[in-house]
């Protein structure tokens, strides 16, 4: 699973990615952060404009290797 | 995910205890590499790259683990990357040393591909989120 936040340490939002193929920013967006200063918050569309997006942190667990 | 990456040392290391052969060589070090396509348990899988994953360098970083309980090593440290470009899926990672000519240990896919990570993302495994089960070697 990935837990992905948003690099602003007020921000509450997390998004949980357990399985598939998400878009980590597009998966912030979908929950709920509003911390990115351009219009189009987080997500693709922000990164097709290439206006800089507010970073975010995506954390791994649960990974198993054998 | 099962099995040992490489047969030809877990084949090694049954057969020091089956016949009491020479073990293979230790690790002293690991490191986490990240990869863009999941080998198998006999092949590498593919890489990721600077050039793909800008703020990835080839080879990985280090990753440590705690001692085994009821057959399970847990990752010990955080193994982590800040992007400096848009990256590409990552889907699986490996466990290799750091021996001159390093060698694949371990290998797996991870529960969820990394995708969309941007420029000044940061990537990282918590503590804990690389597992090792004996049960499945």
């Amino acid at each position: 699973m990935h837990l992905v936040q948003c690099a602003n340490k007020e921000c509450t939002a997390v998004a949980a990615i357990s399985s598939g193929d998400v878009d980590i920013h597009d998966a912030l967006d979908a929950a709920g952060c509003k911390c990115c200063t351009q219009p189009h918050n987080h997500g693709k569309a922000a990164r097709d404009t290439g206006v800089p997006c507010r970073p975010v942190t995506i954390t791994l667990a649960g990974t198993e290797v054998s | 995910m099962a099995s040992m990456t490489d047969r030809t040392r877990a084949a090694s290391i049954m057969d020091a205890i089956l016949h009491g052969g020479t073990a293979p060589t230790y690790p002293t070090a690991l490191h986490l590499r990240l990869m863009t396509a999941q080998g198998s348990n006999t092949s590498n899988g593919t890489e990721s790259t600077s050039g793909n994953c800008p703020g990835y360098t080839a080879g990985g970083v280090a990753i440590t683990f705690g001692a085994n309980s009821a057959g399970v090593s847990t990752s010990s440290n955080t193994p982590s990357w800040t992007a400096t470009g848009s990256w590409s899926t990552v889907t699986s990672v490996e466990i290799w040393d750091t021996a001159g000519t390093p060698l694949r240990w371990f290998q797996g896919a991870l529960t969820a591909n990394i995708t969309g990570v941007a420029n000044g993302d940061t990537v990282q495994f918590a503590s804990g989120a690389v597992t090792c089960d004996a049960s499945v070697w």
